[in-house]
């Protein structure tokens, strides 16, 4: 089973990709948590470990391949909507939200996963589907409420920056599949039109978290406290950094969440603009491999799932630097590689697992 | 599908993904040019911000020197007090931590924990406590509160001294007078500590160095004698009382050396609250404020009538029966006068003689002698706030102006000034610079700079001066106006001066007077310079009755503190340090040990010291508390017990006026 091709067309580069952005991360974990004296492992070295249990994942993944797992999409999707539903009613509550779920020792956040599904679940549609012709908003309706259906139960835990992200995830790969300009306009319009009534769902922070983002020096102490000291600890930085562990806003605990949300904050006054120049450009050829293959694939299931992925890299990327860059409000989105935390980073690698899978298929024709 | 459909539907599917490509990169660019923004133009701001936040610049409020008399009196000392603060955030149980500290304090307990409730990292609990209830706090051991030091400035004796002293504020930073003035000697190096402070206020590191040692001032040797100072400030209040005056001003100094023994002025004020006082009482008159000093600018006629060489000793002046005409305005004598020379006019303090004298000088010699006594110039002494007087030019005399000047009219001197002039009278003409401080130590005690006399110039030539002398010392001999000044048998030369008050509105007054003596002693061998000026008395307002007296005593109560003896000079008071030379009483020594001691710490231990050669006031300073039966006066010759006998009986001393004779 095991082709040369598949060994061959492996895309090793986006591999080194990957290496390099899980250093640096590490690295700037270290400094990120290195003043707090927490119990168990630090947390760079989790975030190692995290790395190594995500690279045997994406292993798996691509060696699966995507044709295999496009039989397995109802399956994968009923089982994170089941999960889902499991963590609303007995979720451990962390910090005012349900998300975390006790598997045996093992604590999972199934929402993470609820991306890769749906990835996985819509490019299993439209690729059954077989049309070519732009998707009208009628048509759209089962890969809508497909989207949907987790994105709300992620919503209910609550978790906000999550949810946003299945549904930008889903309607990326909504759009790249195509829509009619004209649906696309209504569906616009309609959502603008939601939006005021959306407003009165918003939890009392997240409110006041946009509130805060649009007038930040309003109540500096307040609301809008981790976007300034955000935007001060990246101003301070300047062109060459601090130096290493040398960031006066992150190792004094100005910074909130300085090793999750808010951790390129750190990288950035540690290592100033190059630093973050440096991690950004490597996000950003990880997202250039990726929509190489998407180009490359050889069936539009290839290219949906590749699209889906390259999605779930690009939009964190651009939201979590737009957050610590003062570009957007506080959404609890974390930096890929960067941002400590185990199930973001495996969701990552499985998610970059469907390129490899793609890539290593370019070639290959497989039976179907 | 066929083959065609497929290939525009896969071109179409590819322009899609190269615009979803070409807007991932617009997203890139848009990140990108954000932290250029931020990190490359806004650094300046948000690197400013970040400092605000964790630097915090702490200045270590350093322990000011100690300013000491010429006796090495403590005169302004710094007691090392301690505040008391807490940080409420570390701080989980605020009521109980509360009510010990409130017990601890004597504060009420509401007060205090409502202090240590709030959400700060740091509160004052109580600044500058004793040092008891320092130790009090400090034995609780309560988590969150701490003690640091803050030396508190301390004046010991109150009022004495005041306008030198001046005071320093709650900040450690002078305010007035030496405090003032020699503020950056006082306070010394100031250390600004830069620590890190956390998000919670935290402060992360501390210089080491700081934790050890606070830094301290250098100290001030003045040259003000603590002794002459507490009776020139008794007298001067006393005769300022007994003429219900406003004010009044002594100054004691030394006119060989321009050292200021003793300056003072009233109303006074004590440093140790001096915000309780109204600020005109800060004001340190002597320098500060000028006056029409009167008749006794008469004496610097007289100089330069003998400078001159225009006027003979035997020269007579028409004193015009107490009244003259001059520019349309006319001058009166208090007594009527006939004819007299110029030493009459000097003892019978004539306005019509003095200005029939500077008549006959001229303006210009006249302004020049003025101005060579320091006269519309400052003394140069080394208090802040000196006034220069006026003095206007000569080319704006006209003649009753001239004749005014002559009696101390249409200018206007500063006490320290006329001292200052009286002095080089008595230094052979010589103007020595005044000055208080005589040296500056650092804190471990090393001489850091001294005072060296400074001369400003010489004015007159000795033989000069000794003239000058002589009619100044026929004022306080009989039928002079000064004769209340004189101080026992010692000859005295001064100068009476009753001036008339200016009006605020311009004129003089009538009812309004300044007072004053000023003159040297002894007049042969002169050892001190005193000068008093009596601000308004009531009831009486003749200079030589009002301060004369004053005067008197103030010399009297000098010399004896000096301990000046007519034949035994003034060498004790100028060398205060070097004891006089034991050798009387040496037939049973001291074990040597001992006799390296100095005698009040041996008197601290119980033990007789050799005290033969000393004065009285010497064995004073330093006995304290031992009983002392005292026999005779002058310096001891006889003790008992010996040397290095217990003091079990107390101390009998047998004095005689030749004692330090050795």
């Amino acid at each position: 089973m095991i082709d040369r091709r598949l060994i061959t067309s492996f895309d090793w580069l986006l591999l080194g990709l990957l290496f390099l952005l899980a250093a640096a991360g590490a690295v700037n974990l270290y400094s990120a948590a290195s003043s707090f004296g927490g119990e168990g492992a630090p947390v760079f070295l989790k975030q190692l470990y995290w790395f190594g249990i995500g690279l045997v994942s994406m292993l798996a993944v691509a060696m699966i391949g995507y044709q295999r797992l496009d039989f397995l999409a109802y399956g994968i999707y009923g089982l994170v909507v089941i999960a889902l539903v499991a963590v609303l009613l007995w979720g451990k509550v962390v910090g005012g939200s349900q998300r975390w779920l006790a598997l045996g020792p093992a604590v999972v956040q199934p929402s993470e996963m609820a991306r890769f599904a749906v990835i996985l679940v819509l490019a299993h549609y439209f690729h059954h589907r077989d049309q070519d012709e732009p998707y009208t908003l009628r048509q759209l309706i089962i890969p809508l409420a497909l989207v949907l259906i987790p994105a709300v139960l992620i919503l209910k835990q609550p978790d906000l920056g999550t949810a946003m992200m299945v549904i930008i995830v889903g309607a990326s790969v909504i759009l790249v599949n195509g829509v009619r300009l004209t649906s696309l306009g209504l569906a616009a319009g309609s959502v603008m039109g939601v939006m005021p009534l959306a407003w009165g769902f918003l939890k009392d922070y997240q409110k006041r978290r946009i509130f805060s983002f649009l007038d930040p020096e309003a109540d500096p102490l307040g609301a809008a406290y981790h976007l300034i000291q955000s935007k001060i600890a990246v101003g301070s930085g300047q062109f060459w950094g601090k130096g290493f562990l040398a960031g006066t806003q992150s190792q004094l605990h100005f910074l909130p969440e300085q090793h999750t949300d808010f951790a390129f904050s750190v990288l950035a006054e540690e290592w100033g603009f190059v630093g973050g120049l440096v991690v950004l450009l490597l996000l950003a050829a990880v997202v250039y491999r990726g929509l190489l293959h998407a180009l490359r694939a050889k069936d539009r299931l290839g290219m949906l799932v590749v699209a889906g992925a390259v999605a779930s890299i690009f939009w964190p990327t651009v939201i979590n630097a737009g957050m610590v860059l003062g570009l957007f409000p506080v959404v609890g989105i974390p930096l890929p590689f960067i941002s400590y935390g185990g199930s973001s980073m495996l969701t990552t690698m499985t998610t970059i697992g469907l390129i490899q899978g793609v890539a290593m298929r370019r070639y290959v024709f497989h039976r179907h | 599908m066929n083959a065609r459909q497929e290939a525009r539907e896969r071109q179409w599917l590819r322009l899609r993904l190269w615009l979803v490509g070409a807007f991932f990169g617009l997203a890139f660019v848009v990140l990108l040019g954000r932290a250029v923004h931020l990190q490359l133009f806004q650094h300046q701001e948000l690197t400013a911000r970040a400092q605000r936040e964790f630097l915090k610049q702490v200045e270590i409020a350093p322990r000011r020197g100690i300013i000491f008399d010429r006796n090495q009196e403590e005169l302004a000392v710094s007691l090392d007090t301690h505040s008391v603060y807490a940080s409420p955030l570390k701080i989980t149980q605020p009521r109980g931590v509360g009510r010990s500290l409130a017990a601890a304090l004597g504060l009420p307990a509401q007060e205090v924990i409502k202090r240590l409730s709030g959400e700060k990292g740091f509160v004052w609990i109580a600044r500058r406590v004793s040092p008891d209830k320092a130790e009090a706090v400090k034995k609780l051991e309560l988590e969150g509160v701490g003690l640091v030091m803050e030396p508190r400035r301390f004046y010991p004796y109150t009022t004495l001294a005041c306008h030198v002293l001046g005071f320093a504020g709650l900040d450690a930073r002078g305010l007035e007078g030496l405090e003032k003035g020699h503020d950056r000697v006082l306070k010394g190096q100031s250390h600004t500590l830069t620590s890190l402070r956390d998000a919670l206020g935290r402060t992360i590191h501390l210089t080491p160095a700081a934790l050890t040692k606070l830094p301290e001032g250098n100290h001030l040797m003045l040259t003000l004698d603590k002794g002459i100072q507490y009776r020139a400030e008794k007298i001067l209040a006393e005769t300022v009382a007994k003429y219900r005056a406003k004010g009044g001003q002594a100054i004691v100094m030394i006119p060989q050396t321009g050292e200021i023994l003793a300056l003072a002025s009233l109303p006074a004020f004590n440093p140790n609250v001096f915000a309780s006082y109204p600020q005109e009482v800060y004001r340190n008159r002597v320098l500060t404020d000028t006056y029409e000093p009167g008749s006794t600018f008469k004496t610097f006629v007289a100089a330069a009538a003998l400078m001159s060489h225009k006027v003979t000793l035997d020269q007579l002046f028409d004193c015009e029966q107490g009244a003259w005409q001059i520019g349309g305005r006319t001058i009166h004598d208090t007594h009527e006068y006939g004819k007299l020379n110029l030493a009459d006019v000097i003892k019978l303090s004539s306005n019509i003689g003095a200005a029939k004298v500077g008549q006959t000088i001229g303006a210009d010699e006249l302004y020049k002698t003025i101005q060579a006594f320091g006269f519309g110039q400052g003394t140069g002494v080394d208090l802040p706030g000196e006034s220069r007087g006026i003095l206007r030019p000569v080319g704006a005399w006209r003649p009753v102006e001239l004749a005014n000047i002559c009696f101390g009219h249409g200018v206007a001197v500063t006490a320290l000034q006329m001292a200052q002039a009286f002095a080089a009278i008595a230094n052979g003409g010589v103007l020595m610079r005044p000055y208080v401080v005589r040296a500056e130590v650092d804190s471990s005690g090393h001489l850091i700079a001294e005072t060296q006399p400074r001369v400003v110039r010489r004015v007159m030539s000795a033989r000069e001066a000794r003239i000058l002398t002589g009619m100044l010392q026929r004022v306080t001999e009989e039928g002079g106006t000064g004769t209340r000044a004189r101080v026992g048998s010692l000859p005295v030369a001064g100068k009476t001066g009753t001036a008339q008050k200016v009006n605020p509105g311009g004129g003089y007054s009538r009812s309004e007077y300044m007072a004053s003596f000023m003159g040297f002693l002894p007049a042969d061998n002169p050892q001190i310079v005193v000068a008093v000026i009596i601000d308004t008395p009531r009831g009486q307002h003749y200079g030589g009755v009002v301060a004369g007296p004053a005067f008197s005593q103030i010399a009297r109560a000098s010399l004896d503190v000096l301990g000046w003896q007519p034949e035994a000079g003034l060498q004790t008071a100028r060398e205060p340090k070097a004891a006089p030379a034991p050798a009387l009483a040496k037939a049973k020594p001291l074990d040597p040990e001992l006799a390296e001691m100095e005698p009040k710490h041996l008197l601290a231990l119980g033990l007789a010291p050799d005290l033969t050669g000393y004065t009285l006031r010497q064995v004073l300073d330093m006995s304290g508390m031992v009983r002392l039966s005292l026999q005779g006066w002058g310096r001891v010759v006889a003790q008992e017990p010996a040397p290095g006998r217990p003091l079990s009986k107390g101390l009998s001393l047998r004095l005689a006026p030749q004692g330090g004779g050795a």
